[in-house]
Formats: C-alpha cells, sequence, structure tokens
C-alpha cells in the first residue's frame, strides 16, 4: 500500500513538473492526499529537498532519453567485452607497460590521435566550426612537423585548444538523437546514430587505406593495447564501484556524448 | 515604538547576517582548500609507504568527510527510493555508500604519480538558491595528469547555516551523482534492506 502511494505521488508529480506547475501547488495535493499531519510533513520535506537539489537529474527534465532495446544483445555484448578485457586486453597491456617507458606510450598515444586529424577537421566544418577547424589544422602541422606527431607542442607550449568532434556529435548537433543504445563487440558501447558516425569517419582515417591488411590491423591492435595501458584500472574502478556495472557504463557514455555535442 | 522594534530587529539581522557572509569562503575557496590539502596529503613522502598507507587513507576520508556531502549524494543517488528508507536505514546506506566510494576511488589513487598533477580553476557560476534556502554554485575546473587534460566540474551547496559542499562531480561532463541514480531507477521495488546489504556486501568484499 505504501508502495502505491509513493508510486502515485510520484507519478503524479513527474507529470505536473512537466507541465510546469509549481511544487507548491503539488506539496499542498500532498498534505490532501496524506491526512496524518506527520506523513505529510515527512514526505513534504523529502519532496522539497528533492526538488530542489536534484530536478534536474530527473529523466523527465532530462533531454532525451535513450532507448535499449537490444538490452539482451547488449548485455551479451557487454559480458563479452568484459572477459575479453580481464583475460586479453588488460594482461596483454601489463605487459607491454612493464616493457614500455612511459614517456614512449604517451608519444605513440599522441602520434595515433594526431593521424585522426582529419576526422576533426572535416567534423569541425561540418558543425560550422571554423574557428576550431584552424586550431586543429594548426595543431596538426606544428606537432607533425615538430615531432611527426609524437608530442603535443602545439597544445602545451602554443596554447592551441584541441576540439575532438567526430561525425556522431555532428549527426548530434543537426539535431539527431541517438537512436537506441549498442554494445558493439571489441568496440563497447556505442548508439544507432554514433555506430553510423563511426563508419563515414572510418573514411576520414589513414588507417583503413593501408594498402595490407594485417598492417592496419596491427596498428590497430597497437593502438589498443597501447591505449589500454594508460588507463589500467579505470574501468575496474567503475565496476567495483557500480550496483549495476552494466547501466554504469551505458549510462556514462550516453551522459558523455550528450555532453560531448552539445559543446 | 512596534515599527522601531522591528525596525532594529530586521537592521541587527541584516547586519549579523551581512558579517557573517563576508567572513565565510566562497564555494571556490572552500573546494581549492580541500583539494590542495587532499594534494598535500597524497604527496607527503612520509605516506607513501606501504607501512603508512592505512593511516594516509584515513586521513584522506576525513578530509572527503568535511568536503563532501554524502548525506546529499546518497540522497541522490537513490531519488525515489530515499523516502522508503527510515531515518536509521538512511544513516546505515549512508555510512557504507560513504566508504565505498572512498575505499574504491582511493584504492585507485595508491601507486599513481601524483606529482605532476595539477588543477586549473576555469569558471565559477552561482546557480538559483533552492526553495529551502540552501545556495548552490558550480565550480568548473581542469585537471591535468601526466599530459591528459581532463575537465573536472563540482556541483556545491551551503546550507543557510552550514559551510560550502560538495554533493556531485562531472568528470567529463559525466554526472556520478546522475549515473547512480540511473542505477537505482530500476530497483525502487527493492526493500530499504536489501539495498543496504548490497552496499555493505560490496564495501567488505573490498578488502
Amino acid at each position: 500500500m505504501k508502495n502505491k502511494l509513493i508510486l502515485y505521488v510520484h507519478k503524479s508529480r513527474g507529470a505536473l513538473v512537466q507541465t510546469g506547475i509549481s511544487t507548491v501547488v503539488i506539496l499542498v495535493v500532498l498534505m490532501g492526499i496524506f491526512s496524518s499531519p506527520a506523513m505529510a510533513g515527512k514526505l513534504q520535506n523529502a519532496a522539497v529537498e528533492e526538488d530542489d537539489l536534484f530536478a534536474e537529474y530527473e529523466s523527465e527534465t532530462k533531454k532525451s532519453v535513450v532507448p535499449d532495446p537490444l538490452y539482451w544483445f547488449n548485455y551479451g555484448m557487454y559480458a563479452f567485452n568484459d572477459k575479453l578485457y580481464f583475460w586479453g586486453l588488460k594482461p596483454l597491456s601489463k605487459g607491454y607497460r612493464a616493457v614500455t617507458p612511459l614517456v614512449l606510450r604517451q608519444g605513440i598515444h599522441n602520434f595515433f590521435n594526431n593521424i585522426l586529424f582529419p576526422v576533426r577537421f572535416v567534423n569541425n566544418v561540418l558543425q560550422g566550426k571554423f574557428t576550431s577547424a584552424g586550431q586543429e589544422f594548426s595543431i596538426f602541422m606544428v606537432n607533425t612537423m615538430g615531432s611527426l606527431g609524437f608530442s603535443r607542442i602545439a597544445q602545451d607550449q602554443h596554447g592551441f585548444k584541441d576540439a575532438n568532434e567526430d561525425l556522431g556529435q555532428t549527426l548530434g548537433t543537426y539535431g539527431l538523437g541517438q537512436g537506441f543504445y549498442l554494445v558493439l563487440p571489441l568496440l563497447g558501447p556505442s548508439s544507432l546514430r554514433d555506430l553510423t558516425g563511426s563508419v563515414g569517419d572510418y573514411f576520414l582515417s589513414p588507417i583503413g587505406y593501408l594498402e595490407s591488411t594485417e598492417a592496419s590491423l596491427g596498428l590497430t591492435a597497437l593502438d589498443t593495447v597501447n591505449d589500454t595501458s594508460l588507463r589500467i584500472g579505470d574501468y575496474e574502478a567503475l565496476k567495483e564501484a557500480a550496483f549495476d556495472p552494466y547501466i554504469a557504463l551505458k549510462d556514462a557514455y550516453l551522459q558523455l556524448r550528450q555532453n560531448r555535442v552539445e559543446q | 515604538m512596534k515599527k522601531y522594534i522591528q525596525m532594529t530587529v530586521m537592521v541587527v539581522c541584516m547586519m549579523w547576517s551581512f558579517s557573517s557572509w563576508a567572513l565565510e569562503d566562497g564555494p571556490r575557496q572552500v573546494l581549492e582548500k580541500g583539494v590542495n590539502d587532499v594534494l598535500s596529503i597524497l604527496n607527503n613522502p612520509a605516506y607513501k609507504e606501504q607501512t603508512n598507507i592505512k593511516h594516509r587513507d584515513n586521513l584522506l576520508f576525513d578530509k572527503a568527510r568535511e568536503l563532501f556531502d554524502f548525506n546529499s549524494f546518497a540522497m541522490g543517488a537513490l531519488g525515489r527510493s530515499w523516502q522508503r528508507f527510515s531515518p536509521a536505514q538512511q544513516e546505515e546506506f549512508i555510512s557504507y555508500f560513504s566508504r565505498l566510494i572512498g575505499e574504491t576511488y582511493f584504492a585507485k589513487i595508491e601507486g599513481e604519480a601524483l606529482a605532476d598533477l595539477s588543477v586549473r580553476y576555469v569558471n565559477e557560476e552561482l546557480l538559483a538558491p533552492t526553495k529551502s534556502g540552501r545556495q548552490r554554485a558550480d565550480i568548473f575546473t581542469e585537471v591535468s595528469h601526466s599530459g591528459v587534460i581532463t575537465p573536472v566540474d563540482y556541483r556545491m551547496l551551503k546550507p543557510p547555516h552550514g559551510v560550502w559542499k560538495i554533493y556531485d562531480v562531472k568528470i567529463e561532463g559525466v554526472s556520478l551523482l546522475g549515473n547512480y541514480r540511473e542505477q537505482y531507477r530500476e530497483r525502487f521495488m527493492d526493500s530499504p534492506d536489501d539495498l543496504i546489504r548490497e552496499v555493505r556486501e560490496k564495501v567488505e568484499n573490498e578488502k
């Protein structure tokens, strides 16, 4: 009974917030529903605090709720990627970390990041961010000529700002929603929109244009292992501190992408 | 006469609130001091040895309690479920939940080189105060660590007679509170005791 009442209160609250009626009205209604003053007082306090501090966290007020119709497939892929990480990628990256100095790993990370310049440049242009496109161009020129892309001279010494844009974000700025959530084998969290974007971006990635498939696969593997070696422990922490790692990962991905689109 | 008394009371009250307002630290000062304290504990060579790790973690946890409003954080994380918890259950939940957060993230700090970690305070924004009179602010920072810059935003609140405390952290735009809230959204049918037991088991497993 108590549960039902609370559910009812929540439902009515959500609907009222949406139609924009002030909280005061809701509280008056609440006090009417619960004739017992103690009960009303308790709920009133809780409701005031809730609305006060957390209104913007409620899904009704969030701009977009992304559905997960392929839950069983996604969950399977999540479990697969999880095992792959702990059994394959993590031990491999740990071994790699043991024999590769940090400076070199950072350099390799910068190198791979640098050659993806066409993706960032084109997508800045597609979003009408010409200043950022210009910055990315300067960063690419300075870093490539200065160090083949292994260092970040342009950002560290000349104060240029990264403008990390991809096609998924571009589609987002055109008003396209995520569609639905997707977990891809090997690649992890994505969405219909972001997967579409990645396919488009692939044509702008120099690695895709290498003559030999072995070389492009090898470089992708190096990029992945190198990247992982720089953040061993992050995924573990997220997983350990979570009650539902699947939802934690999904929500983190969607929040991150939403935030990137808004920038 | 009545009017005079009323006026006096008002003026005195105003002066009182102004003076305390002038003396109190703003959200950014509180945050900056807290972050500096945490960094100095982490960079203190005395705490780097294995034998002192426990002591260091206790210091860090005390600091975190001082800086972080675990109460509001837990309330926001549980969302609609919070109202079903009795005050005693709320307290129990908060104590385990804060330990879980603390221990998971302190464990990650161990063994990491932090000498080159630096924080840049980019901007601050006062939000509209809440209906119950709490002030709120967002502080935007950039943390740079081994060449990687990560935006970290803190959302802080200050009750009418309290101090500024953090109640949400956004790392690259991902809200920690929002992330837990999403996880608990589906759990509104579970009993408070079940939810408490789950956190407790998680904390104990980390030992």
